[in-house]
């Protein structure tokens, strides 16, 4: 049984500004979760992601993989494979934790934050996997313009139309 | 992502444009009201259907709100001048796409093979499919006697007071193939803005389908038809107050008791938040009134959005 949890903030409220692709990306997410999940569970996050994380997983036990939404890259090969490999974490450039894997509910702890990832592997004993779609986090722009070849279905199709408006 | 979405006629189609240009429009499938249809001067009008498939393909009248754009009445006008019925306003475009249905009908394809073959034709992506392939109409009982659809709503302007909904041949409506699919297979169902009376409530009245919705193990959202306790367009705010009591988003959440999620309504009624919330209905604060284009689409993101479980 393999069960997937996506925080995210209703709005699309991110650093980018732009909901419109907070929410494709969200789709691609979603996707590719679609394809290897059991259950697959998006979290309003309004307050934090890692209290909106705690909160869903409180009543549940068993293995958990909590993917963040900012993850266009993100293949059902990756997810696999870190879901295999739990405890494991993908932490992103900066040092915060883009995924986490977890053998059991209860052993969530919200730690996200800057650093994040250095306390996830600590507190786990997780391994840090470095799987190419997990890693690419999009916080600016210009995150986005590094990774766009590799960019799911949805956030290109959304790139495409913002080019398409631009260009009119 | 895979959206599902119950629809009714003008303004779920107008909702679901928004729909298709925020998700991938070969992952939307709409799920269309078919309580509407009836037979004009031969010809069987499916006009929900119509509609959505008009908006879709980018066909649609936006002024009017229904029908073709760039539309002429020459053929209804003739066929008035020889006694036959002119209430149902058949435009001369419209009428290539009655003529096609149906002789497709009579040869005895089924109304979904036929939509999809339409659809097809003019190039739409999405998916749309008639709830059901089996008969079923809207019969309104009223203290004037009672009317199938449209002679209340378009012959009889909707005056007359409605007293109950029914709908014939809901005990043995099956749903259309790809229907039941759809709805397993969404990430998310939508209940388009559209009169939960008279254009939600006939797909609901086919038992497979409430049921499927009822066991979803996704979230389903509605959008409420009305801003400021008024309808847009169309009776919904007068049937609202007259068979639920009052026109604020807590009685739309009531319509759809049990089988939404959430609901999201326009901030105009933000001040009923907590009434829908303690009806266990999440509530969703978002502009509604779908002017443009863009506004569509923040719509249908608004309601994607809401998909992230409270």
């Amino acid at each position: 049984m393999a069960t997937y949890v996506i925080p995210y903030r209703v709005g699309g409220k991110t650093r980018l500004g732009d909901p419109g692709l907070a929410l494709a990306m969200l789709s691609d997410v979603k996707d590719a979760v679609n394809e290897i999940a059991d259950e697959a569970l998006v979290v309003d996050a309004p307050g934090g992601q890692g209290d909106a994380v705690a909160a869903e997983l409180a009543a549940r036990r068993g293995p958990i993989t909590i993917v963040n939404s900012d993850l266009p890259c993100v293949t059902p090969d990756n997810l696999q494979e870190l879901t295999k490999r739990a405890p494991a974490i993908v932490a992103a450039r900066d040092g915060t934790t883009n995924a986490v894997s977890i053998l059991d509910a209860a052993d969530f702890a919200p730690l996200y934050g800057p650093g994040s990832a250095a306390r996830f592997a600590a507190h786990l004993g997780a391994e840090r996997l470095a799987l190419p779609g997990l890693r690419d986090d999009v916080d600016t722009w210009e995150d986005l313009e590094r990774i766009r070849d590799r960019v799911g279905r949805n956030t290109r199709r959304y790139l495409e139309k913002l080019e398409r408006v631009e260009a009119s | 992502m895979k959206v599902a979405g119950l629809t009714g006629g003008v303004g779920g189609a107008r909702f679901l444009r928004g729909v298709v240009a925020a998700v991938d429009p070969a992952d939307v499938t709409a799920i269309v009201n078919v309580g509407d249809d009836l037979e004009v001067l031969g010809l069987s009008v499916s006009p929900d259907l119509d509609s959505v498939l008009y908006a879709l393909a980018g066909l649609s009248d936006d002024e009017r709100g229904w029908g073709r754009a760039e539309e002429t009445w020459h053929a209804l006008e003739a066929a008035q001048s020889f006694g036959g019925a002119a209430w149902f306003r058949l435009g001369d475009r419209d009428l290539g796409l009655h003529l096609v249905r149906t002789q497709l009908l009579r040869a005895g394809q089924p109304l979904s093979s036929v939509t999809a073959r339409l659809a097809a034709a003019v190039g739409v992506e999405a998916a749309i499919l008639p709830a059901t392939d089996d008969v079923l109409r809207t019969w309104l009982d009223t203290p004037n006697g009672s009317f199938a659809f449209q002679e209340w709503f378009v012959s009889r302007a909707h005056r007359d007071p409605v007293n109950r909904v029914r709908f014939e041949g809901e005990a043995d409506a099956r749903p259309a193939p790809g229907v039941l699919e759809a709805l397993h297979e969404a990430d998310v169902i939508l209940l388009a803005p559209s009169n939960p009376y008279v254009s939600i409530a006939p797909i609901l009245a086919v038992e497979r389908i409430r049921r499927a919705i009822e066991r979803r193990r996704v979230p389903c959202i509605a959008v409420s038809p009305l801003i400021g306790g008024r309808a847009v367009k169309g009776p919904a705010a007068v049937m609202l107050q007259r068979l639920q009591g009052g026109t604020t988003p807590v009685q739309v959440a009531q319509c759809y008791s049990g089988l939404i999620d959430a609901l999201v309504f326009d901030l105009s009624d933000a001040q009923h938040a907590d009434a829908v919330a303690q009806h266990g209905v999440r509530p969703v604060v978002a502009p509604t009134l779908m002017s443009d284009a863009d506004a569509r689409r923040r719509l249908a993101e608004a309601c994607l959005d809401a998909m992230a479980v409270a």
